[in-house]
């Protein structure tokens, strides 16, 4: 066995003086050029862990006991001064979000250059040569130009791109990647899977990598970490946990994994709820000039569909496809340029802004950041009652009590009831806030992206949950995801978009199983799936690239 | 646990230094002391003594019944001018910030007209039209305050207004006075609390300038302000002249900063412990 590249021994981290320890005795050892990966659910001490090599636990986090051994020498007792010459140069990070990451008023080439010269005093012609070297490596189209370009000028995943570019440029030894792709998209998450494999094993440079999704990081890596409420639960390579779960935790983690089973087509009439009828949504720019017209871009075109009662509409697209305004123009929060919604056979848009309301109660909707979606200063149950306001029928104790039975019914206690937002984790949030969205009855909601913000394992709960809720009072979703995977199990018919139009609709089934435009079968290659075969589990590809044969194919690794 | 004792500790000097003057205010008025009108040549400018405890100015008044009459212009104008500049400077920035576009534009322009003008000549140009006393001073020191009110509620309106639960009130139908009062003002008291409480200091000084200027109280009555200004001039022979009305001055602000802090603390739901 070589010697390992780091080595973390009986780690436990605390905060204050007598608080429950976040790690608990967590050991591991990273072998040089190993992918290690750590899954575990936030708030399992993951992320701790893997700060604590760097040396950068928040204020107030302390090592009480353990060490961390990295490339022959114990972190835990360096000076600040040797431990800054560490980071950066012999190990790396990478952060979950991108943009808050790169220093936007810098030039790309700027920022990767200073990094470099700051370690190895190479001078700024040579900096910017290796910088550009790196970025054509992460498959930046232009990296030349790019050098001079300003991170705002690029898409999300581009810009994580840049990020480990500017992280390896130093020639690290370890590369410490927290949740790097869970802000992004499915497609630029898999595109920035793909690029990170790749130019770690071209380089030799280990990585530990973070993140929730067994899914995501099970078939990349040499060794899986499972945490689970700041302990170890359990370890071993790729093969031995995935294949051999040992602990419920990790099954639980596995089950995650969307099964990929679309649901058989429903054939049975149905009545039509909701009509959108040739959508137009066009915003416009600031003019330039006075005499100049102002630039409009145009975010939903010429979208029209129906909406059945009781059938989940899935509206699957990238970042940017207008698919989330698209779902905010149903309920009026943004007017459209032109075409027209029907509720039941009634013109509701375009309707001033009273009338509008009155007659859309039945819709409501289900934002995607629990956090901010709900009132900071108000408890549970006054954000859940808020949403009965406008019936005036109801007395006030008719309406605290239906909020009560609603919010019981999401899964929340009587005791979460007088909490404030920010006491409740993030699928206790996405709880109110679909308990405030059922509480008036409505017929429609209209779900935004509402597990994206969460975990898997609490995703798994969350969209249990919106299905028992649907067979319970008959409800129909318009279910918006740029992630394929989630709505798979549960969508009855799919739309999916592309700029503002829709390129492709059907049956779930016909979707998911025969994908005609090339931008789905896109979507759909890059989901990974576990399936159980012979008791025993295999991550496996979907392989659409033949239509004809829509065939399972197992990863080579 | 600590941090809790701490603040209720910081809250009760606070609401204690309040109350005293508060209520040395009221004793001011109520308990007949000397008179802090009377001129007594024999005794000017007498160092403290059992019958003038905070000594006499250069006139032979009674500092300490000066002091305490002087509490109830001072803190009525500074009290009274915070009023008038949270009540305008937060409706305007609300208004501003939320619905934007000309209204935004606007009220932008009149605020940095506002604060174009220095402030004193602004209220000399004001207190020209409504004549001098404690009313007229008012309405023109909450006006020249309100600038500031009026740029931080518009920021912070600004930003709140993109908030998702912003948007969620209005999927519920809710109307835009009803957003503004219920969801989006009370995320901007703690802002607004510690804004309030630091302007009462710049009112309580700015009103000393004004009535310094004889626009404000005037002459023969006194507030804390008008003292300090007038025995700026003797500090050298008698420095009680100054040093009692800048310690009420002292322990009003430091109590109303306490209470402030305190109150924000309190309305904070994130103080509320996790369990």
């Amino acid at each position: 066995m070589t010697e390992p590249l780091c080595t973390i021994s009986n780690l436990t981290i605390a905060f204050g003086t007598m608080g429950e320890p976040v790690v608990d005795a967590a050991s591991l050892r990273i072998a040089p050029g190993e992918f290690h990966a750590i899954v575990g659910e936030s708030g399992s001490g993951k992320t701790m862990l893997a700060r604590s090599i760097l040396g950068l636990l928040p204020s107030g986090g302390r090592i009480v006991a353990g060490q961390v051994d990295f490339d022959g020498r114990n972190i835990t007792q360096l000076s600040p001064e040797s431990m800054r010459k560490i980071r950066g140069k012999e190990i790396g990070m990478i952060f979950q979000d991108p943009m808050g990451s790169l220093n936007p008023a810098l030039r790309i080439g700027t920022q990767m250059s200073e990094a470099l010269r700051l370690h190895s005093g190479l001078d700024r012609c040579m900096a910017r040569d290796q910088a550009e070297r790196l970025l054509d490596q992460v498959g930046i189209r232009h990296p030349r130009r790019a050098l001079d370009q300003f991170p705002h000028e690029f898409s999300g995943g581009m810009r994580q791109r840049i990020m480990i570019a500017s992280t390896l440029l130093p020639g690290p030894k370890l590369l410490i990647a927290d949740e790097p792709t869970t802000a992004l998209d499915t497609i630029a998450q898999a595109n920035v899977m793909e690029i990170l494999t790749k130019v770690t094993v071209e380089s030799g440079v280990a990585v530990l990598f973070i993140s929730h999704d067994l899914g995501l990081v099970a078939h990349r890596a040499d060794t899986v970490t499972v945490m689970d409420k700041a302990r170890v639960i359990e370890q071993g390579s790729y093969e031995e946990v995935l294949l051999n779960p040992r602990t419920e935790k990790t099954k639980a983690l596995l089950a995650a994994v969307p099964q990929g089973t679309a649901k058989p087509e429903d054939s049975r009439p149905r009545e039509t709820l909701l009509e959108v009828r040739s959508a137009q949504i066009e915003f416009r720019g600031r003019r330039k000039l006075p005499w100049l017209r102002p630039a409009i871009t145009r975010a939903v075109d010429n979208v029209s569909f129906d909406l059945r009662k009781g059938e989940t509409l899935a509206v699957i697209g990238a970042s940017g496809s207008g698919k989330t305004t698209l779902g905010r123009a149903i309920l009026g929060l943004v007017p459209l340029s032109a075409g027209e919604v029907r509720l039941s056979g009634d013109k509701v848009s375009g309707l001033g802004r009273k009338e509008f309301r009155t007659k859309t109660q039945g819709i409501q909707i289900v934002f995607q950041d629990p956090i901010g979606a709900l009132d900071p200063r108000m408890r549970v149950l006054d954000l859940v009652a808020e949403s009965l306001r406008h019936h005036q029928n109801l007395s006030r104790q008719n309406k605290r009590d239906r909020s009560c039975e609603t919010l019981e019914e999401c899964g929340l206690g009587k005791g979460l009831h007088q909490r404030f937002p920010h006491q409740l984790s993030g699928g206790q949030r996405q709880r109110v806030a679909i308990a405030r969205a059922l509480v008036s009855r409505p017929d429609i909601i209209v779900l935004d992206e509402p597990v994206s913000a969460l975990d898997v394992t609490v995703q798994e709960q969350i969209l249990q949950l919106l299905d028992r809720l649907k067979a319970q009072h008959g409800l129909s979703y318009i279910f918006i995801s740029h992630d394929i995977g989630v709505v798979e199990d549960i969508a009855d018919r799919v739309i999916i978009m592309i700029d503002g139009k829709i390129v492709e609709r059907g049956s779930a089934h016909a979707v998911f199983n025969s994908p005609k435009h090339e931008f789905t079968r896109q979507l759909l290659s890059v989901l990974p799936e576990l399936r159980e075969v012979d008791g025993r589990f295999q991550l496996v590809y979907r392989d659409h690239t033949n239509p004809a044969q829509a065939k399972h194919s197992t990863v080579n690794r | 646990m600590k941090y809790l004792v701490a603040l209720r500790f910081n809250a009760l000097i606070g609401i204690s230094l309040v109350s005293i003057v508060a209520i040395a205010a009221l004793a001011g008025y109520v308990v007949p002391s000397a008179d802090p009108l009377h001129i007594d040549y024999s005794a000017f400018l007498s160092p403290p003594s059992p019958a003038h405890p905070f000594g006499t100015d250069n006139f032979g008044r009674d500092v300490l019944s000066r002091v305490l009459v002087g509490a109830w212009s001072s803190l009525i104008s500074a009290f009274g001018t915070v009023v008038v500049a949270v009540i305008l400077g937060g409706t305007l920035g609300a208004v501003a910030g939320f619905f934007g576009g000309w209204v935004d534009r606007l009220i932008g322009i009149l605020t940095d007209t506002l604060m174009a003008f220095p402030g004193l000549l602004m209220a000399l140009a004001l207190i020209s039209i409504l004549g001098a006393g404690i009313v007229p001073m008012i309405i023109t020191l909450g006006v020249s305050f309100s600038t500031i009110f009026i740029r931080v509620v518009r920021s912070l309106v600004l930003s709140l207004r993109e908030q998702e639960f912003v948007q969620a009130s209005s999927a519920m139908g809710n109307g835009e006075m009803y957003t503004i009062l219920r969801h989006i003002l009370p995320n901007c008291i703690s802002s607004l609390l510690v804004l309030a409480t630091s302007t009462l200091a710049f009112a309580i000084l700015a009103e000393s300038a004004l009535s310094f200027l004889g626009l404000g109280v005037q002459a023969p009555n006194p507030s804390w302000g008008g003292m300090l200004a007038e025995g700026r001039g003797l500090m050298g022979h008698a420095p009680w002249l100054v040093l009692f009305p800048g310690f009420a001055i002292f322990l009003t602000l430091l109590g109303i900063n306490l209470v402030g802090d305190a109150l924000r603390d309190w309305l904070d739901p994130w103080m509320e412990s996790e369990t």
